[in-house]
């Protein structure tokens, strides 16, 4: 704790992070990036490339079987290497996850109320009425409206951009300091996609809060992230300003992913598909 | 109107009859799984059994004053046995005395199973390896034979016929607890939950017991039917509740020698532990059933 002080460090540095299996096999190697407190960092990849591994890793859940290797320095603590008891703090106050399937993340036998109101409750020490309040402010801020039935509904009651508004609004509960998206929006239809995006960098500019937005699609990314990183099969193959990705890439995977999308819209500006 | 829209209406207004609560029973028991209706029925009616034997019995169990190995009478519902004490009395507090046991023994069996599933669920590396291995040895090892075990070392009793059986069928309860509990925290509601920071007792109470509980009261009653019949076996073979409690077991071996001449004191008690057991099975069925919402849709 006494490090927290140490002014200039960044809100996350992730240095040389390694996942691999127990068998040996890497999944993510040699990964680097920095995250400034209230900036925003796209990483762009197709499946399988590692980008929700590095996720994960961030906040020290990699699934059994997986282990992490390097440095990642979260507010100034390890992460790799940390024991449950050391990193249970640290989830949440510094960085929580919204994940991509809304219709997984939420507690299926628990009404949104009660699930709502438990990071609320902890993080913002409030009980009764003022946790009820809480929860409909919370819920009010992820631009949800008919709140009062929605904290009586169970998830399976609710549609998949209800449910990933939710899944926000319990991640945003915890105050965190770096919020990141995991595919926040692909499990979701392009209308809806498009409301959360704007949601996600509203409510990360108000609050200064960082983001790191993981994505496999690049014009989504572009709408959200000021730089970004773009991993294949487990390696950062371009890095910098999302401007640049996009105008001037270098690697012939970006290349071939940002042709890709400037295909589709010419495409469907045109009507033609060249 | 048309067919789709009717039956649109009949779902919702069946969906109000909230199926798990004790009050939707009677208005909706045509919704209720009928093995569920039956088997509360069953296990109800030798619940007040017990109870009604506490306060009351035709005759004292000590009392001999009817003749030898009687049929059934007006005084007598189920005859007498060779000593002339009357079977019903005896049926009465034996089935308060299995009532007990399986009570008792379901009660431990889910608590310990639910402790040491939950640490091995939690458990990695050689400590998982190691604990589920002795739960399998334990499984392995036959209920029967362990509560002898223990009865005869620890001298038969009621609370060792209990004990014996609530810890031998714990190993069962903790092996499926593991499984579930495995299974739950590869859920992503349950990672969602651990990165906003909910600690391991956290997942445990809010994500953990809410989505075993079904599985655990079904588990429950079937250890429930299972430790009734247990103990009528041990008694059966002498190790099990000593007199002077009544025991069904004991008193279908006191009876079977004379079955030919006396049947009901064989039969009555026989009965009863089959309705018991019968009873739990069907309960644990229908509330499965119930639980299940994949099998409730349709």
């Amino acid at each position: 704790m006494p490090e927290e002080s140490r002014a200039p460090e960044p809100l996350l540095t992730v240095e040389g992070l390694t996942v691999s299996t127990t068998a040996g096999t890497a999944l993510v190697r040699d990964v680097s990036f920095t995250v400034e407190a209230g900036t925003h960092l796209g990483v762009i990849g197709e499946s399988g490339s590692g980008k929700s591994l590095t996720a994960t890793a961030i906040v020290g859940l990699l699934g059994r079987g997986l282990k992490s290797s390097g440095s990642i320095r979260l507010a100034g603590h390890q992460v790799i290497g940390a024991s449950d008891r050391q990193l249970v703090p640290l989830r949440g106050r510094y960085a929580a996850i919204v994940f991509q399937d809304p219709s997984r993340s939420l507690d299926p036998l628990s009404r949104i109320g009660p699930q709502v109101s438990e990071p609320l409750r902890r993080f913002q020490h409030v009980t009764g009425k003022a946790l009820r309040d809480a929860v409909f402010s919370a819920l009010d801020e992820v631009v949800l409206t008919d709140v009062e039935r929605i904290v009586r509904s169970y998830p399976h009651e609710l549609s998949g951009g209800q449910r990933q508004r939710i899944a926000i609004a319990l991640a945003l509960a915890c105050r965190p300091k770096l919020l990141i998206a995991d595919e926040p929006t692909t499990a979701l239809d392009v209308t809806v996609q498009a409301e959360v995006i704007e949601l996600l960098r509203k409510l990360s500019d108000e609050r200064g809060m960082a983001l790191i937005f993981v994505s496999h699609d690049v014009g989504v990314v572009s709408r959200v992230a000021d730089s970004a990183l773009v991993m294949q099969r487990g390696v950062v193959v371009e890095r910098g300003p999302i401007s640049q990705i996009i105008s001037a890439p270098t690697d012939p995977y970006t290349r071939g992913l940002v042709h890709g999308v400037q295909r589709l819209e010419a495409a469907l500006s045109t009507g033609r598909l060249t | 109107m048309n067919a789709p829209v009717e039956s649109e209406v009949s779902r919702v207004v069946g969906a109000e009859v909230d199926p798990t609560s004790p009050s939707a029973a009677g208005r909706g028991s045509r919704r209720l799984p009928i093995t569920f209706v039956v088997g509360v029925l069953f296990l109800a009616v030798a619940t007040l059994v017990a109870i009604l034997s506490i306060f009351w019995l035709p005759h004292a169990l000590s009392d001999t004053s009817g003749g030898r190995l009687e049929n059934p009478d007006a005084s007598h519902w189920l005859g007498t046995d060779r000593l002339g004490r009357d079977t019903l009395s005896y049926v009465l507090v034996g089935t308060r005395i299995a009532l007990t046991v399986g009570l008792g023994a379901a009660v431990i069996a889910v608590a310990l199973g639910l402790a040491i599933g939950l640490l091995a669920a939690h458990a990695r590396g050689w400590l998982d390896d190691v604990g589920s291995s002795l739960l399998d040895i334990l499984i392995a090892f036959p209920t029967l034979l362990l509560a002898m075990l223990i009865g005869a070392t620890q001298g038969a009793s009621l609370t060792t016929a209990i004990v014996s059986i609530g810890v031998a069928a714990s190993a069962v309860v903790a092996r499926f607890v593991r499984i579930l509990a495995k299974r739950l925290l590869g859920q992503q509601y349950v990672v969602a939950a651990q990165t906003s920071g909910t600690g391991t007792f956290g997942i445990v109470i809010r994500h953990l017991l809410p989505n075993m509980w079904t599985s655990l009261v079904v588990n429950a009653a079937l250890i429930f039917g299972a430790a009734v019949l247990t103990e009528a076996s041990l008694s059966y073979l002498g190790l099990g509740v000593p007199p002077p409690n009544a025991s069904l077991g004991r008193l279908m071996q006191a009876a079977q020698g004379t079955m030919l001449i006396a049947p009901w004191g064989a039969i009555a008690p026989g009965v009863v532990i089959v309705l018991i057991v019968l009873g739990a099975n069907f309960f644990a069925d229908g509330l499965r059933d119930i639980g299940d919402p994949t099998r409730r849709k349709n």
